[in-house]
Protein backbone atom coordinates (compact mmCIF):
# COMPACT_ATOMS: atom_id res chain seq x y z
CA UNK A 1 0.00 0.00 0.00
CA UNK A 2 0.77 3.57 -0.93
CA UNK A 3 0.16 6.96 1.38
CA UNK A 4 0.31 10.26 0.07
CA UNK A 5 -0.18 13.35 2.27
CA UNK A 6 -1.02 15.95 -0.05
CA UNK A 7 0.04 19.31 1.37
CA UNK A 8 -0.22 22.82 -0.26
CA UNK A 9 3.48 22.15 -0.65
CA UNK A 10 5.20 18.49 -0.14
CA UNK A 11 7.58 20.33 3.17
CA UNK A 12 5.24 21.64 5.11
CA UNK A 13 2.57 20.06 7.03
CA UNK A 14 2.41 17.15 4.26
CA UNK A 15 6.03 16.47 5.81
CA UNK A 16 5.36 16.56 9.42
CA UNK A 17 2.11 14.57 8.75
CA UNK A 18 4.31 12.34 6.98
CA UNK A 19 6.55 11.70 9.78
CA UNK A 20 4.24 11.43 12.80
CA UNK A 21 2.33 8.73 10.75
CA UNK A 22 6.08 6.78 10.52
CA UNK A 23 6.54 7.93 14.17
CA UNK A 24 9.76 9.09 13.45
CA UNK A 25 12.23 12.23 15.02
CA UNK A 26 10.84 14.41 12.26
CA UNK A 27 12.05 17.68 13.74
CA UNK A 28 15.27 17.64 14.41
CA UNK A 29 16.36 15.11 11.28
CA UNK A 30 14.40 17.37 8.66
CA UNK A 31 16.33 20.89 10.10
CA UNK A 32 19.39 19.44 9.99
CA UNK A 33 18.44 18.56 6.67
CA UNK A 34 17.15 21.82 5.27
CA UNK A 35 13.81 21.65 5.92
CA UNK A 36 11.61 22.60 3.96
CA UNK A 37 13.40 22.53 1.06
CA UNK A 38 11.01 24.26 -1.05
CA UNK A 39 12.25 22.60 -4.17
CA UNK A 40 10.45 19.57 -3.89
CA UNK A 41 7.71 21.62 -4.55
CA UNK A 42 8.60 23.02 -7.93
CA UNK A 43 9.83 19.46 -9.27
CA UNK A 44 6.41 18.40 -8.81
CA UNK A 45 6.34 14.29 -8.01
CA UNK A 46 5.51 12.55 -4.94
CA UNK A 47 8.09 12.70 -2.27
CA UNK A 48 9.07 9.41 -0.88
CA UNK A 49 9.42 10.20 3.09
CA UNK A 50 9.73 6.43 4.00
CA UNK A 51 7.98 2.88 4.96
CA UNK A 52 6.31 1.65 8.06
CA UNK A 53 6.73 -1.79 9.67
CA UNK A 54 3.79 -3.41 7.53
CA UNK A 55 5.64 -2.05 3.92
CA UNK A 56 3.54 0.73 3.68
CA UNK A 57 5.23 3.37 1.25
CA UNK A 58 4.86 7.66 3.13
CA UNK A 59 5.01 9.65 0.19
CA UNK A 60 4.25 13.45 0.97
CA UNK A 61 2.60 15.69 -2.54
CA UNK A 62 2.58 19.56 -3.16
CA UNK A 63 -1.00 19.74 -5.10
CA UNK A 64 -1.12 23.52 -4.52
CA UNK A 65 -4.21 25.63 -3.04
CA UNK A 66 -6.81 23.28 -4.54
CA UNK A 67 -6.19 19.74 -2.91
CA UNK A 68 -9.46 18.73 -3.51
CA UNK A 69 -9.24 18.70 -7.67
CA UNK A 70 -5.44 17.15 -7.38
CA UNK A 71 -7.13 14.41 -4.93
CA UNK A 72 -10.23 13.53 -7.58
CA UNK A 73 -7.22 13.22 -10.41
CA UNK A 74 -4.89 10.88 -8.49
CA UNK A 75 -7.89 8.91 -7.15
CA UNK A 76 -9.63 8.93 -10.56
CA UNK A 77 -5.68 8.07 -12.44
CA UNK A 78 -5.84 4.99 -9.79
CA UNK A 79 -8.93 4.15 -11.08
CA UNK A 80 -7.86 3.90 -14.76
CA UNK A 81 -4.89 2.04 -14.18
CA UNK A 82 -6.63 -0.61 -12.76
CA UNK A 83 -5.27 -0.10 -8.97
CA UNK A 84 -7.90 -0.08 -5.65
CA UNK A 85 -8.23 2.31 -3.13
CA UNK A 86 -6.38 -0.24 -0.26
CA UNK A 87 -3.50 0.19 -3.16
CA UNK A 88 -3.22 3.81 -3.08
CA UNK A 89 -4.50 6.69 -0.22
CA UNK A 90 -4.63 10.03 -0.50
CA UNK A 91 -4.73 12.39 2.69
CA UNK A 92 -5.34 15.74 1.88
CA UNK A 93 -3.69 17.42 4.63
CA UNK A 94 -4.24 21.38 5.36
CA UNK A 95 -3.89 23.79 8.16
CA UNK A 96 -4.62 27.25 9.01
CA UNK A 97 -0.87 28.70 8.20
CA UNK A 98 -0.50 27.17 4.87
CA UNK A 99 -1.39 30.34 2.90
CA UNK A 100 0.87 32.66 5.06
CA UNK A 101 3.31 29.91 4.65
CA UNK A 102 2.82 29.99 0.62
CA UNK A 103 3.64 33.42 0.70
CA UNK A 104 6.69 33.20 3.07
CA UNK A 105 8.06 30.92 0.73
CA UNK A 106 8.69 33.21 -1.89
CA UNK A 107 10.94 35.29 0.20
CA UNK A 108 14.35 35.22 -1.71
CA UNK A 109 16.90 33.37 0.42
CA UNK A 110 19.21 36.19 -0.27
CA UNK A 111 17.70 38.24 2.16
CA UNK A 112 17.31 36.21 4.85
CA UNK A 113 13.90 34.02 3.54
CA UNK A 114 15.14 30.44 3.80
CA UNK A 115 16.03 30.90 7.45
CA UNK A 116 12.80 32.72 7.96
CA UNK A 117 10.86 29.57 6.90
CA UNK A 118 12.79 27.67 8.82
CA UNK A 119 11.50 29.11 11.91
CA UNK A 120 8.40 29.96 10.92
CA UNK A 121 7.47 26.99 9.83
CA UNK A 122 8.32 25.28 12.53
CA UNK A 123 6.46 27.43 15.33
CA UNK A 124 3.67 27.57 13.08
CA UNK A 125 3.08 24.05 12.41
CA UNK A 126 3.86 22.72 15.89
CA UNK A 127 0.91 24.96 16.76
CA UNK A 128 -1.09 22.06 14.46
CA UNK A 129 0.39 19.19 15.86
CA UNK A 130 -2.78 18.01 17.38
CA UNK A 131 -4.84 18.25 14.42
CA UNK A 132 -2.13 16.00 12.46
CA UNK A 133 -2.00 13.41 14.98
CA UNK A 134 -5.67 12.64 14.98
CA UNK A 135 -5.49 13.43 11.20
CA UNK A 136 -2.49 10.04 11.11
CA UNK A 137 -4.61 8.42 13.94
CA UNK A 138 -7.52 7.99 11.25
CA UNK A 139 -4.84 7.30 8.51
CA UNK A 140 -3.78 4.18 10.41
CA UNK A 141 -7.35 2.81 10.74
CA UNK A 142 -7.73 2.43 6.92
CA UNK B 1 -2.03 2.56 -22.42
CA UNK B 2 -3.31 5.67 -21.28
CA UNK B 3 -3.60 9.14 -22.73
CA UNK B 4 -4.61 12.24 -20.87
CA UNK B 5 -5.12 15.33 -22.61
CA UNK B 6 -4.80 17.99 -19.94
CA UNK B 7 -5.65 22.18 -20.09
CA UNK B 8 -7.05 24.66 -17.94
CA UNK B 9 -10.71 23.73 -17.81
CA UNK B 10 -11.05 20.65 -19.71
CA UNK B 11 -13.17 22.28 -22.30
CA UNK B 12 -11.44 23.33 -25.05
CA UNK B 13 -7.62 22.71 -26.53
CA UNK B 14 -7.45 19.15 -24.61
CA UNK B 15 -10.97 18.43 -26.12
CA UNK B 16 -9.70 19.19 -29.16
CA UNK B 17 -6.59 17.48 -29.24
CA UNK B 18 -8.38 13.95 -27.71
CA UNK B 19 -11.21 14.48 -30.74
CA UNK B 20 -7.96 14.78 -33.61
CA UNK B 21 -5.99 11.77 -31.63
CA UNK B 22 -9.40 9.76 -31.88
CA UNK B 23 -10.16 11.01 -35.20
CA UNK B 24 -13.47 12.35 -34.56
CA UNK B 25 -12.66 15.34 -36.27
CA UNK B 26 -10.35 15.37 -39.54
CA UNK B 27 -6.98 17.30 -39.37
CA UNK B 28 -6.25 18.23 -42.54
CA UNK B 29 -9.02 20.75 -42.47
CA UNK B 30 -10.31 23.32 -40.43
CA UNK B 31 -13.42 21.93 -38.34
CA UNK B 32 -17.13 24.25 -38.90
CA UNK B 33 -18.38 25.09 -35.74
CA UNK B 34 -20.76 22.45 -35.97
CA UNK B 35 -17.96 19.91 -36.04
CA UNK B 36 -16.25 21.13 -32.65
CA UNK B 37 -19.38 21.63 -31.08
CA UNK B 38 -20.37 18.20 -31.94
CA UNK B 39 -17.34 17.07 -29.98
CA UNK B 40 -18.20 15.39 -26.25
CA UNK B 41 -17.23 17.88 -23.84
CA UNK B 42 -16.32 20.88 -26.16
CA UNK B 43 -17.57 23.92 -24.25
CA UNK B 44 -19.91 22.12 -21.47
CA UNK B 45 -18.00 21.76 -18.58
CA UNK B 46 -18.76 23.83 -14.97
CA UNK B 47 -16.47 24.13 -11.95
CA UNK B 48 -17.38 20.32 -11.10
CA UNK B 49 -15.19 18.99 -13.55
CA UNK B 50 -11.76 20.53 -12.37
CA UNK B 51 -9.58 17.31 -11.91
CA UNK B 52 -11.89 14.33 -13.36
CA UNK B 53 -10.27 12.36 -15.57
CA UNK B 54 -12.59 12.13 -18.54
CA UNK B 55 -12.84 9.03 -21.10
CA UNK B 56 -13.29 10.37 -24.78
CA UNK B 57 -12.38 7.05 -26.63
CA UNK B 58 -10.11 4.39 -27.97
CA UNK B 59 -7.91 5.13 -30.20
CA UNK B 60 -6.96 2.48 -33.12
CA UNK B 61 -4.25 0.72 -31.35
CA UNK B 62 -6.20 0.03 -28.37
CA UNK B 63 -5.46 2.93 -26.30
CA UNK B 64 -7.95 4.93 -23.98
CA UNK B 65 -7.83 8.88 -24.41
CA UNK B 66 -9.22 10.74 -21.65
CA UNK B 67 -9.28 14.40 -20.77
CA UNK B 68 -8.63 16.62 -17.51
CA UNK B 69 -8.65 20.37 -16.41
CA UNK B 70 -6.36 21.21 -14.08
CA UNK B 71 -6.83 25.21 -13.88
CA UNK B 72 -3.41 26.76 -14.04
CA UNK B 73 -1.10 24.23 -12.89
CA UNK B 74 0.95 23.82 -15.91
CA UNK B 75 3.45 21.42 -16.83
CA UNK B 76 3.48 20.38 -12.90
CA UNK B 77 -0.05 18.41 -13.14
CA UNK B 78 2.10 16.34 -15.83
CA UNK B 79 5.09 15.34 -13.48
CA UNK B 80 2.26 14.71 -10.77
CA UNK B 81 0.36 12.45 -12.16
CA UNK B 82 3.71 10.78 -13.86
CA UNK B 83 4.84 10.63 -10.53
CA UNK B 84 1.67 9.24 -9.21
CA UNK B 85 1.73 6.64 -11.96
CA UNK B 86 5.50 5.42 -11.26
CA UNK B 87 4.77 4.82 -7.49
CA UNK B 88 1.93 2.50 -9.12
CA UNK B 89 4.32 0.54 -10.72
CA UNK B 90 2.83 1.80 -14.13
CA UNK B 91 4.53 4.48 -15.75
CA UNK B 92 5.00 2.70 -19.16
CA UNK B 93 1.82 2.75 -19.36
CA UNK B 94 0.33 6.06 -19.42
CA UNK B 95 1.00 9.69 -21.23
CA UNK B 96 0.55 13.11 -20.26
CA UNK B 97 -0.07 15.77 -22.68
CA UNK B 98 0.07 19.31 -21.66
CA UNK B 99 -2.50 21.48 -24.37
CA UNK B 100 -2.57 24.44 -22.46
CA UNK B 101 0.93 26.06 -24.28
CA UNK B 102 -0.85 25.49 -27.37
CA UNK B 103 -3.92 27.60 -26.55
CA UNK B 104 -3.96 31.09 -28.30
CA UNK B 105 -5.53 34.57 -27.04
CA UNK B 106 -8.75 34.45 -28.39
CA UNK B 107 -9.19 30.76 -27.02
CA UNK B 108 -8.36 31.92 -23.54
CA UNK B 109 -10.58 34.81 -23.53
CA UNK B 110 -13.69 32.98 -25.07
CA UNK B 111 -12.83 30.02 -22.45
CA UNK B 112 -13.06 32.70 -20.04
CA UNK B 113 -16.29 33.91 -21.19
CA UNK B 114 -18.13 30.92 -21.68
CA UNK B 115 -17.45 29.14 -19.34
CA UNK B 116 -16.06 31.36 -16.10
CA UNK B 117 -18.86 33.95 -16.50
CA UNK B 118 -21.12 32.06 -18.49
CA UNK B 119 -21.31 34.67 -21.31
CA UNK B 120 -21.60 31.91 -24.21
CA UNK B 121 -22.23 34.83 -26.62
CA UNK B 122 -19.71 36.66 -27.18
CA UNK B 123 -17.49 33.85 -25.78
CA UNK B 124 -18.13 30.80 -27.90
CA UNK B 125 -17.47 32.40 -31.15
CA UNK B 126 -14.60 33.90 -30.28
CA UNK B 127 -13.25 30.65 -28.72
CA UNK B 128 -14.46 28.80 -32.18
CA UNK B 129 -12.52 31.02 -34.08
CA UNK B 130 -9.53 31.52 -31.60
CA UNK B 131 -9.47 26.92 -31.54
CA UNK B 132 -9.60 27.55 -35.85
CA UNK B 133 -6.60 29.44 -35.05
CA UNK B 134 -4.92 27.11 -33.35
CA UNK B 135 -6.20 23.66 -34.81
CA UNK B 136 -2.76 23.34 -36.53
CA UNK B 137 -0.66 23.53 -33.46
CA UNK B 138 -3.21 20.98 -31.77
CA UNK B 139 -2.79 18.61 -35.00
CA UNK B 140 1.14 18.95 -34.56
CA UNK B 141 0.58 17.88 -30.73
CA UNK B 142 -1.43 15.35 -31.22
CA UNK B 143 0.92 13.68 -34.03
CA UNK B 144 3.43 13.66 -31.68
CA UNK B 145 2.04 12.18 -29.07
CA UNK B 146 0.74 9.86 -31.70
CA UNK B 147 4.59 8.78 -32.38
CA UNK B 148 5.38 8.60 -29.12
CA UNK B 149 2.94 5.96 -28.02
CA UNK B 150 3.54 4.02 -31.24
CA UNK B 151 7.19 3.66 -30.20
CA UNK B 152 5.97 2.63 -26.64
CA UNK B 153 3.85 -0.06 -27.95
CA UNK B 154 6.91 -1.32 -30.17
CA UNK B 155 9.20 -0.99 -27.35
CA UNK B 156 6.67 -3.65 -25.09
CA UNK B 157 6.39 -5.77 -28.41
Amino acid sequence: MRIIFLGRTPVHAALMAARIYLEDQWEPAEISRGWPDLSHDLSGPPVYIGSDSGGTEVYTLGGGRDLAMVKKSIEDLRDILGFQPEDLLVIPVSTRWDGLLGLMALIPSIIGGRRLNQVASLLLLRGQEKDLIELTAKAKQV
Amino acid sequence: MKIIYHCYGGAHSSVIAAALHLKMIEKHQLPTENEMMAVPYYDKTDDSDFGSIRFMGVDEDGNEVYVLGKKGMGDKYSRILMGVAHILGAADDLITVNCLNRVNLSMKLGGFLSRRVGLIFPGRPVLLRGTRGAFMTLVNLVETVRLKSMKRLKVRK
